[in-house]
């Protein structure tokens, strides 16, 4: 009975500092709008846009950022994160299957989330990290690095659910943020460089139950199947390692696709290998294939497809058109339409050797022989790519693409690779051409409907920082030496910047708390948060 | 050769080997069944092979329609133990008597998958299965049962004390299933599912009269006649409805007699190349956990894992390699091993979870010990700090920690809000209302902030909780615990 009395002691009450006991709803996921204080989603917004439409900052006080509170668990290595942001509290999550729930105005920490090693993973390539947690109803939600789904209590960070989605020993593992659609958790494997086979899952919310499964590699008797040779389709990679888009009115969630296995040694799996380096439109509810559009048919340059795909809507050529844009790692922007996946229109962005053009059918047209230097593949854009998983932005306001590009070129050394289930299957290697060049890094904004470049930001170095736009026209991005910058989403100026100490590999977000709006990101030393006094 | 560290341990193992030897007795005569089918077609090969495949059962399979009505008179009905209707059948005035009767006498019955809609115009059948269905009626309003074929779904364990269920995990089933049907408010439902196709109640046990009653919904075709969950709650409900099946459940397979030989086994067959030298786990699961060897049928559980391997996962069959007598020792070995690791701690688990509801611990730390928002996972506490240190804990909560400090605060403009501190710094405070809202302040918008001196952990003294409770409590604790959902 002595928990009775507390409970009585505890008056109805209106909150006076900030409290916190929303549970998000799939409607106010997809109307981000209607709630600018809070980040619900990794890219804010089903569409890809990491856009906001707080306007407090603007171009003229934005000088005046300062740094309001840094949080750092103590694990030092890259972070790659979005945080959310729901009332006040932020959900981010950072190495090694830890997630954090922080006040978002001091950055103190509520609650941490972190994993028991229960299972050996195999070596992640990148580092254990992970692109952040998705939120629906009372629950945050982890994909995490040894292949399983967990549900957590918004308010404890206690375990609600789990669920294994693949055997991290043959090199199954998750680092993207989840996407919430309706009352699914979706999420898309890593795993490409081990000879997997990719998937795109959707679980229910509630449960942990698995809804669906699509696998991005087809196996015998389904279409696509006969893009692969012999057996080959089962080891084909194909994973789907970053979040995607939805569109509530069409119901079809957009996914990109990454490499087909192993990587750089194509001559065992002749073919265009479907699905891998395609964008495909699942059916929300039941995870169908609607359509898909392959980039880069039978790739041998790891250019997954897993650029964020962007939603736009706009007029071309008279008519009104729902369009998906996309930078893609193959060096090209392209435009499609995003209700049949009609290839609309494609453009190189940076210096491209792989091909020397799209066709009107938006199959490249591949370059020949000069590529290869004896066994060597000497190749534009290199393996990571024009452009890679940064996210890109997009600003009703200047009607502007915003995205990270990446100008470099590589040597790829193709070789034959026996599969050893949880062995790294690359099927060769890379190395740089000259070894002092360096890869240079740019913020890029595009005309998004003729991919016409209408101003640069170059950075000395190259970058894995994502764009964010604001409404007051700002658009945020920072650099591998660890300066976090504003610039004028118009013109690309630069109006304000600050050293992070350590480089910038995660896209920011902007919230508001109590009337008052900061923008964060996280850099190797932590996540940062700055407001104007 | 025996590692210098296993053959301590083994050696350790031999003194004590003779006393667990004496627990476990002699294999008894088969459970006679009375198989009774008809007014349903079935995959007959594939369903008898499931009686096949049962080592501790005979059976005799008879159709309704001549034969059973002959083999249900109570003469003929005596050399059977148990009766198993796989029928759904209408014509039942002539054996209805007969069966009464059997079931007065105390006859273990079990009725599978469509038996559930026999009989359909009889109420009393119901009571005796503990559930009815009606799949066709003359009366157009009657209320119709539903049936949806090849349905997959998770089948869960209801009652994981239940002993037929013992030591049963979760499984899969794809089968024809049944919606809209009428179980008993007295029958014990022991698996589940939440598939909508399905109703929820998967199998449940009954009394009728003096007879034990067992119902299973599963079971339409051979996908699940083969299906080895199925086979063994079949068995397992013929062994319980004829008595035969105790709480917890006597062991199907003596250990092997030897452990010391199975420490070798241990070794000479690899396990410690993925279980750990020492079985702590590594690539495999800790083969010492609370969570394997309370399982009621743990040492079967253990041998078939061993023999069989598992399937889709890297635990390989061993037996090609060993003989069942090897895989016996291995067995015994591993088992003394456990019980050195982690003694069970002994209290009733069942009435530790009464007591924990009813000592409202379940309120702060949820109703396993998962935690809620004032109280922590309990199962946190025992990993980073001991369960001694819970124990002493409960009696006397000497030591808060920070984050579950109890405060309560007043905002300038009066509001009182009490709860637990989550974190505090010099300008700030993070909590958790009573409520379980998150609420956040900068010090400079509160008036006040008490730090309560009594903890949000009330302390138990004996008279509010007995050793003996206080024991059953960690009891249920430690297999809430292991569950590895937690």
């Amino acid at each position: 009975m002595r928990f009775l009395s507390y409970l009585i002691c505890a008056a109805l009450l209106v909150n006076a500092g900030q409290a916190a006991s929303k549970e998000v709803s799939y409607e106010e996921i997809a109307n981000p709008s209607k709630e600018p204080q809070n980040w619900l989603t990794y890219s804010g917004d089903y569409r890809g846009w990491r856009h906001s439409v707080l306007t407090q900052l603007n171009a003229t006080n934005v000088k005046q950022l300062g740094l309001q509170w840094v949080f750092n668990d103590g694990q030092i290595g890259k972070l790659e994160a979005t945080p959310l942001v729901i009332d006040g509290v932020m959900y981010v999550a950072l190495l090694n299957n830890t997630v954090f729930a922080l006040d978002a105005r001091t950055g103190r920490e509520i609650w941490a989330y972190r994993r028991p090693e229960v299972l050996r993973s195999p070596e992640h390539i990148n580092g254990p990290i992970s692109r952040g947690v998705a939120a629906l109803g009372g629950r945050i939600y982890l994909a995490t690095l040894d292949a399983c789904v967990v549900a957590l209590d918004a308010k404890t960070g206690a375990k609600v659910w789990e669920t294994k989605a693949a055997d991290p020993n043959h090199g199954y593992y998750f680092t993207l943020a989840p996407l919430a659609v309706k009352d699914k958790i979706v999420v898309g494997v890593s795993g490409g460089e081990y000879g997997i086979r990719g998937f795109v899952d959707a679980y229910d919310a509630a449960t942990g139950k698995l809804s669906w499964r699509f696998y991005t590699i087809p196996g015998p008797g389904e279409p696509g199947h006969e893009s692969w040779k012999g057996d080959t389709w089962k080891t084909g990679g194909g994973p789907a390692w970053m979040t995607g888009t939805y569109d509530p009115d069409l119901k079809l969630i957009y996914w990109g696709v990454g490499n087909p296995g192993p990587n750089f040694y194509g001559k065992d799996r002749d073919g265009d290998n479907l699905y891998s380096n395609c964008v495909l439109a699942l059916d929300a509810d039941t995870g169908k294939l609607r359509w898909y559009f392959q980039f880069t048919p039978h790739d041998v340059d790891d250019y997954d497809a897993t650029n964020v795909p962007v939603l736009l809507d706009a007029n071309v050529a008279g008519q009104k058109r729902k369009l998906l844009v996309e930078a893609n790692r193959n060096g090209f922007y392209y435009v499609l339409d995003r209700e049949d996946g009609k290839f609309l229109l494609a453009k190189p962005f940076v210096h491209v050797t792989w091909a020397k053009g799209i066709d009107p059918n938006g199959r490249p047209i591949v370059s020949d022989s000069p590529l290869l230097v004896g066994s060597e593949r000497h190749v534009c854009p290199g393996l990571f790519g024009g452009a890679n998983w940064p996210s890109p932005s997009y600003s009703p306001e200047t009607g502007l693409f915003y995205f990270t590009s990446r100008d470099e070129c590589l040597i790829h050394l193709p070789k034959a690779t026996q599969y050893m289930a949880g062995e790294l299957f690359w099927g060769g290697d890379s190395e740089s051409i000259i070894p002092d060049d360096r890869a240079r890094g740019a913020v890029v904004a595009l005309d998004p409907l003729s991919g016409e470049l209408k101003w640069e930001f170059p950075h000395f170095s190259e970058s894995w920082a994502g764009v964010l736009t604001t409404q007051a026209g700002l658009a945020f991005s920072g650099n591998d030496e660890g300066y976090f910058v504003a610039l004028n989403a118009g013109t690309g100026k630069v109006l304000w910047r600050s050293a992070l100490g350590g480089p910038i590999t995660a896209s920011p977000i902007t919230y508001s708390v109590q009337g008052k709006q900061y923008v964060a990101v996280a850099s190797r030393s932590g996540v940062f948060a700055f407001s104007i006094p | 050769m025996l590692s210098p560290r296993l053959g301590r341990v083994a050696a350790a193992l031999v003194l004590t080997a003779s006393i667990a030897m004496s627990q476990t007795g002699g294999s008894a005569d088969p459970v006679k069944v009375l198989l009774i089918t008809g007014g349903h077609p079935y995959e007959e090969d594939a369903f008898m092979d499931v009686f096949r495949s049962m080592k501790s059962v005979s059976f005799t399979h008879v159709a309704l329609g001549g034969e059973a009505e002959k083999k249900l008179k109570p003469e003929e009905a005596k050399k059977y133990d148990v009766l198993v209707f796989y029928d759904m059948y209408e014509q039942c005035a002539p054996y209805l008597g007969d069966l009464q009767f059997l079931l007065e006498q105390g006859k273990g019955t079990i009725f599978l998958h469509h038996a559930l809609g026999s009989c359909s115009e009889d109420l009393e059948y119901g009571y005796v299965l503990g559930g009815k269905a009606r799949f066709d009626s003359e009366d157009p309003k009657a209320t119709l049962s539903h049936f949806k074929g090849g349905t997959s779904y998770r089948a869960h364990i209801e009652d994981p004390n239940n002993p037929i269920t013992a030591g049963m995990s979760d499984f899969d089933v794809t089968d024809e299933v049944y919606s809209n049907y009428f179980v008993d408010s007295d029958s014990h439902v022991f698996l589940t599912t939440d598939n909508p196709n399905s109703g929820r109640q998967l199998a449940w046990t009954s009394q009728y009269k003096k007879s034990r009653v067992a119902y299973i919904q599963l079971g339409h075709d051979h996908v699940t006649y083969e299906n080895p969950n199925y086979r063994r709650l079949v068995e397992r409900s013929i062994l319980w409805v004829s008595g035969l099946l105790k709480t917890p459940a006597t062991a199907d397979t003596s250990p092997g007699e030897k452990p010391d030989e199975g420490a070798k086994l241990y070794e000479s067959l690899g396990c410690g190349a993925c279980h750990g030298e020492d079985a702590r786990g590594g690539r495999g699961p800790d083969l010492r956990s609370h969570a394997l060897w309370s399982r009621s049928d743990a040492q079967q559980h253990v041998f078939d894992t061993i023999n069989g391997g598992v399937k889709g996962t890297e635990m390989p069959s061993f037996a090609k390699s060993a003989t069942e007598q090897d895989i016996g020792n291995l067995v015994s070995f591993l088992q003394h091993l456990q019980s050195d690791a982690y003694g069970p701690i002994g209290g009733d688990a069942n009435h530790g979870r009464e007591v924990f509801q009813s000592a409202g611990c379940a309120g702060c730390h949820g109703a396993t010990g998962s935690g809620g928002a004032l109280g922590p996972e309990l199962a946190a506490v025992v990993r980073s700090k001991g369960l001694d240190y819970l124990k002493a804990a409960i009696r006397q909560p000497s030591t808060v920690p920070f984050n579950y400090a109890a405060v309560s605060v007043v905002t300038k403009d009066g509001k009182r809000i009490t709860g637990r501190r989550c974190n505090e710094d010099t300008f700030s405070l993070q909590m958790v209302d009573y409520s379980g809202n998150l609420q956040m302040f900068l010090k400079d918008e509160l008036k006040e902030l008490v730090y309560e001196k009594k903890p949000l952990m009330p302390s138990y003294d004996e008279t509010q909780l007995s050793p003996q409770s206080l024991l059953d409590t960690l009891a249920f604790l430690q297999i809430a615990f292991d569950r590895p959902n937690l």
